[in-house]
């Protein structure tokens, strides 16, 4: 807690080494305890069965690869890699477009429908998603989207939406007036003044939406294990949990299966953290 | 995130070709509409049918039967409902202290920031499925780390059961959660203290203010929209998960930790009782939406206030 | 900023593209179920999907059903089998039939058929667990399996005369068979031999009382070791009970499908498993306990006794399979003969097909043909049919043979004492009310007659909820 004190202090002294040191401290304990389960599971993939089981240490006196070997060679992890790709990637970009329009228009104009629309998608997210299965399901078929890819786009694309409308009418909120205002004296009219202007200043609270949709999609299983029923357009999770179930006994194996499921995840938020804080200080959160 | 409240900037300066304003609504309500509104109304709908899907022929109308059976008869869905309400007030409650605690700590400008906050995301990111299986067996009573670490220093006597008590359990998945939920907390936290203005602690300092009187006069009312819109967020978005009580409890033991979406995925899967199970998550969507407006009118007032 | 933004909006774009392109494009690689489904008289649905690389394709004018086979063994192998007899199927039949796999998982399960299903997006035929079929024979969503069983008799085919006895019989509900065993998946006590030495006793146990004493002996000469694990906080939990309660001569109803959750039989039941708490028999986690943390205790060597199916896993831990066998079957205090019970797993097609006949041709073809999801497949249970059983793969698995020779010959099947399986048994076993029973007793709560009394009223309103 005193960490935000030294931010503000003007000269870094020994009092700001000192905090330094704290927070190194309380970061590397704290980490520990709440990655625990991730930790437990990489020590796990790196034993071998008998020791995964009756050892108590996190990591092996030995580290054995042979876990990972077994999983890349015996599932079909790749494809399942692709599918996820493709489903995060477009859901990612049809939210991030959806949402910029939605949310700029209730930004921007006046009207019942703008003031109340957003309030109207929070309160979307207050059912149950279980019920919703089956007008979902009945809704995809008339559409023939069963089983294909294209439901799951269509579901996760709506479900980030409420959510990625709520952050970026935020952004718009703060990006005052006056800019749009010039460019059309300049000659734009207002669409393209949105277009060119309002848009490339909010790239960072587009960037924080898209990551966190990217994640929400990248992610999602029980809608997928609905409506995925062939293999070959099973999603990352899809394929986890067919792993998960079959092979409680191979433990280390289970564990490996975890970790590349989770390290593709973790590679886009080393690089995307960056973005997520950047975006949302910009401007979502300040209102 | 912003709060409608709190834009003094451009107060009462909007746009007026309202006709565009409209046809940028259009992409996002037309699947709105479709994928979440349609299943909500149709959901509504069965709400007040007696609707059992093994007797689909069955089908009839019913009015308010259901809700009037679930208000006034219902002990299952009251304890179930109370629960609920613990689970989720103190999953937000502890993952909102948690975020803001390493929110302030990663506020520092400090080398290796970048793999700290990765390191903190992880819980966010780790499928439920995956974490579920590990708790478990870190929790375990015989083999559990968490256990056989405690009992080797001397700290407990003999093992807690994490999972395998009434209490216990109601703590543990309180904990699993708000683990799995503070990452988002704390994103959100740290994006509205960065966006805090340092001049305003310079001046502060200036004035012989310590740390917590800026915390307290500064940081936390800065803080407040963010707050207040996260913490309606995840209010709405534990009490309707499923996943992470399913995952380690199945509501157990013996209901401890049933919840309500485990009740109404019963009643609709097992029970096959589409139409009570509507009205439980109707009276769920209702509930939660009293909650909202009462607690951001509650926030709105203080603010004028003060 | 207006360069940096065009490049955005390229790299948007393009990524735009290549989601939909790719999207397209991997759905379309699959044989697409959606346009080939409702029209069968429609020349060649799938014929027109572009994908060479297809080598499963239904062929031109081809009467399409898709199968939907529960994941019942390992996943790298189980698959793989399940698909040679589709594809055997696919090749051999002579009425142009195309069959369609889809591996299920059985997460979630309830929830999967239930909205296809209601949905009018049935697969056409099916695995799936032992209740399944007489609860969706109650919607009307069956299809009615005589005909294969009187096209077997006009053949004079072998296969009815091989099936579990009463197997057929179980599965018939209002007049039509809802579906056909095709493997029993047996229950039974795995324990270590070695530990069972150290603690000196001889033989297994055969009574509740030798039981108990056989753990007292297990827990005084190993301290550090459970002496009985079983997964308490899931359905193992339920499968446990139930299965002290088919040797105590009772069950989830009575004979004639009633409640019957008080009786004196089902006290003792819960009793047992009191002593087996309060005496430290089982762990005090054990309430917490998935099945698959029982199996990760066993195999560690924490735990002596395991209740369980056929232990498949145990290849993979060899000096624990080495010093592992099957208990032969026990008799409770008011039994009146030593059992243990067994799943009947069927194989089942619904309403909603356009082909019914296609449907049983194939489920019948699925039948005779079975014994690679075992020989190749690795499934754990046992096949329904005699002479499948007895093939001489089973022989060389130790537990295969323990199984068969020590368990299924004493079993009965999970709707004993009732004649025949009910439809309200899936909501039953779905909610676990016996489990829950059980883990009132293990998390200490005495009450023997209340905790009875809860597990019975809740299997009674189930149990009406179905009659009306």
């Amino acid at each position: 807690m005193a960490a935000n004190a030294s931010s503000w202090n003007p000269k870094p002294n020994r009092k700001k080494i000192l905090l330094d040191i704290l927070t190194y401290a309380a970061l590397v304990i704290i980490i520990f305890c709440v990655d625990l389960p991730f930790i437990s599971m990489f020590g796990t993939a790196l034993k071998g069965r008998s020791e995964a089981l009756s050892s108590p240490a996190l990591f092996p006196a030995e580290w054995k690869f042979d876990s990972f070997g077994q999983v890349l060679t015996g599932t079909t992890f790749g494809n399942n890699i692709f599918n996820s790709a493709v489903v995060a990637v477009t859901v990612t970009v049809c939210c991030i477009m959806f949402a910029v329009c939605a949310g700029y228009a209730i930004s921007r104009f006046r009207g019942v429908v703008f003031n109340f629309y957003s309030v109207f998608v929070l309160l979307l997210q207050m059912f149950p998603g279980t019920l919703m299965m089956i007008p979902l399901f009945v809704i995809f078929k008339n559409l023939n989207m069963v089983d294909t890819l294209y439901s799951v786009m269509f579901a996760y694309t709506t479900l980030n939406l409420p959510f990625s409308i709520w952050m970026t009418k935020g952004f718009f909120d703060t990006i005052p007036i006056d800019i749009e205002e010039a460019a059309q004296i300049d000659g734009c009219n207002q669409f393209s003044g949105f277009l060119r202007v309002v848009l490339p200043i909010s790239m960072p609270g587009i960037s924080t939406v898209g990551i966190f949709t990217f994640i929400n999609a990248w992610g999602e299983y029980t809608l997928a294990s609905i409506f995925l029923r062939s293999d070959s357009i099973g999603t990352l999770t899809i394929g986890l949990q067919k792993f998960v179930l079959q092979y409680t006994s191979d433990w280390p194996a289970l564990m490996a299966a975890s970790c590349i499921a989770t390290i593709p995840t973790l590679i886009f938020l080393l690089v995307a953290q960056k973005y997520l804080i950047q975006g949302m200080s910009a401007g979502a959160v300040k209102g | 995130m912003a709060m409608s409240s709190s834009k003094p900037a451009r107060k009462g300066k909007k746009l007026k070709n309202n006709r565009l304003g409209y046809a940028m609504l259009v992409p996002a309500t037309l699947l709105i509409s479709l994928i979440s509104l349609y299943p909500l109304l149709n959901g509504i709908y069965l709400s007040m049918f007696d609707y059992n899907l093994m007797r689909p022929k069955k089908r009839r109308f019913v009015g308010a039967g259901n809700f009037i059976e679930i208000l006034t008869k219902d002990s299952e869905f009251y304890s179930t409902l109370a629960y609920s309400f613990i689970y989720a007030f103190f999953v937000v409650l502890i993952s909102y202290i948690m975020g803001l605690c390493f929110a302030l700590l990663l506020n520092r400008e400090i080398k290796g920031r970048g793999i700290f906050r990765m390191l903190i995301l992880i819980p966010w990111v780790i499928p439920s499925v995956v974490a579920a299986t590990n708790w478990m067996w870190l929790l375990n009573d015989q083999l559990g780390f968490i256990n056989r670490t405690l009992t080797g220093m001397g700290l407990i006597g003999k093992p807690i059961l994490f999972l395998a008590e009434a209490t216990t359990a109601r703590v543990t998945v309180i904990f699993t959660g708000a683990w799995k939920s503070f990452p988002f907390m704390m994103i959100t936290l740290l994006a509205g203290l960065q966006g805090i203005s340092k001049d305003l602690y310079e001046s502060a300092q200036m004035d012989g203010a310590g740390f917590f009187r800026s915390f307290y006069y500064i940081t936390m009312p800065m803080l407040k929209p963010v707050t207040t819109i996260s913490t309606v967020l995840m209010f709405i978005w534990t009490f309707n998960n499923f996943e992470n009580i399913y995952l380690l409890t199945r509501g157990g033991p013996v209901d401890a930790t049933f919840v309500l979406p485990i009740l109404s995925y019963y009643t609709a899967f097992l029970r096959s009782n589409i139409g009570y199970a509507s009205a439980i998550a109707s009276i769920m969507l209702v509930v939660l939406m009293i909650l909202a407006m009462l607690y951001m009118k509650l926030l709105k007032n203080r603010e004028t206030y003060s | 900023m207006k360069k940096r933004f065009a490049t955005l909006l390229a790299v948007l774009l393009a990524a735009a593209q290549l989601g939909a392109c790719a999207g397209g494009g991997s759905s379309a690689s699959t044989p697409d179920p959606a346009p080939a489904a409702p029209e069968s008289s429609n020349p060649s649905p799938a014929a027109d999907s572009p994908a060479p690389e297809e080598s499963q394709a239904a062929p031109a004018g081809a009467t399409k059903i898709t199968h939907w086979e529960m994941v019942n063994g390992p996943a790298a192998t189980y698959g793989d089998a399940a698909a040679s007899i589709v594809d055997r199927f696919n090749a051999e039949n002579d009425q142009n039939i195309f069959v369609e796999l889809q591996m299920t998982p059985w997460d979630n399960f309830y929830q999967t058929f239930l909205t296809a299903i209601t949905s009018g997006a049935a697969p056409d035929t099916s695995t799936g667990a032992s209740g399944q079929p007489i609860q969706y024979a109650v919607m009307g969503e069956i299809l009615d399996l005589q005909p294969i069983v009187d096209q077997w008799n006009a053949e004079g085919s072998s296969v009815p005369s091989e099936l579990p006895p009463g197997g057929l019989q179980t599965m018939t509900y209002d007049g039509i068979l809802t579906g056909i065993p095709w493997a029993i998946d047996p229950r039974g006590f795995v324990y270590r031999t070695d530990y069972f030495e150290q603690a000196g006793i001889a033989n297994p146990p055969t009574t509740w009382d030798e039981f108990l004493d056989c753990c007292a002996k297990l827990k005084a000469a190993l301290p550090d070791v459970v002496p009985f694990v079983f997964g308490g906080g899931d359905q193992m939990g339920g499968q446990t009970i139930l299965n002290f309660l088919v040797q105590n001569d009772t069950g989830l109803t009575d004979e004639n499908t009633q409640a019957d959750f008080t009786n004196s039989r089902v006290i003792e039941t819960l009793e047992l498993f009191g002593k087996l708490y309060d005496n430290g028999y089982i762990s005090e986690g054990t309430a917490s306990y998935k099945g698959s943390d029982a199996e990760k205790m066993y195999y560690s060597g924490t735990a002596a006794i395991w209740f369980n199916g056929p232990p498949a896993g145990l290849k993979d831990y060899p000096d624990v399979e080495k010093v592992s066998a099957i208990m032969p079957v026990m008799k409770g205090p008011s039994g009146s003969s030593a059992r243990n019970y067994i799943w009947m797993n069927s194989i089942m097609a619904y309403t909603q097909t356009e082909s019914p006949d296609a449907c049983r041709s194939f489920i019948k073809f699925w039948i005779e043909n079975e014994l690679p999801l075992w020989t190749e497949g690795g499934c754990s249970q046992v096949p329904s049919v005699s002479s499948n059983s007895s093939n001489e793969y089973f022989q060389n698995i130790w537990y295969q043979k323990q199984f068969a020779e020590l368990i299924i010959p004493n079993s009965v099947p999970t709707c004993y004492p009732a004649p025949a399986a009910y439809p309200a048994f899936s909501q039953i076993e779905g909610e676990d009310y016996y489990g829950k029973a059980l883990q009132a007793v293990i998390t200490g709560n005495r009450d023997y007659a209340a905790i009875a009394q809860t597990a019975h009223d809740q299997i009674a309103k189930a149990l009406a909820d179905y009659a009306e």
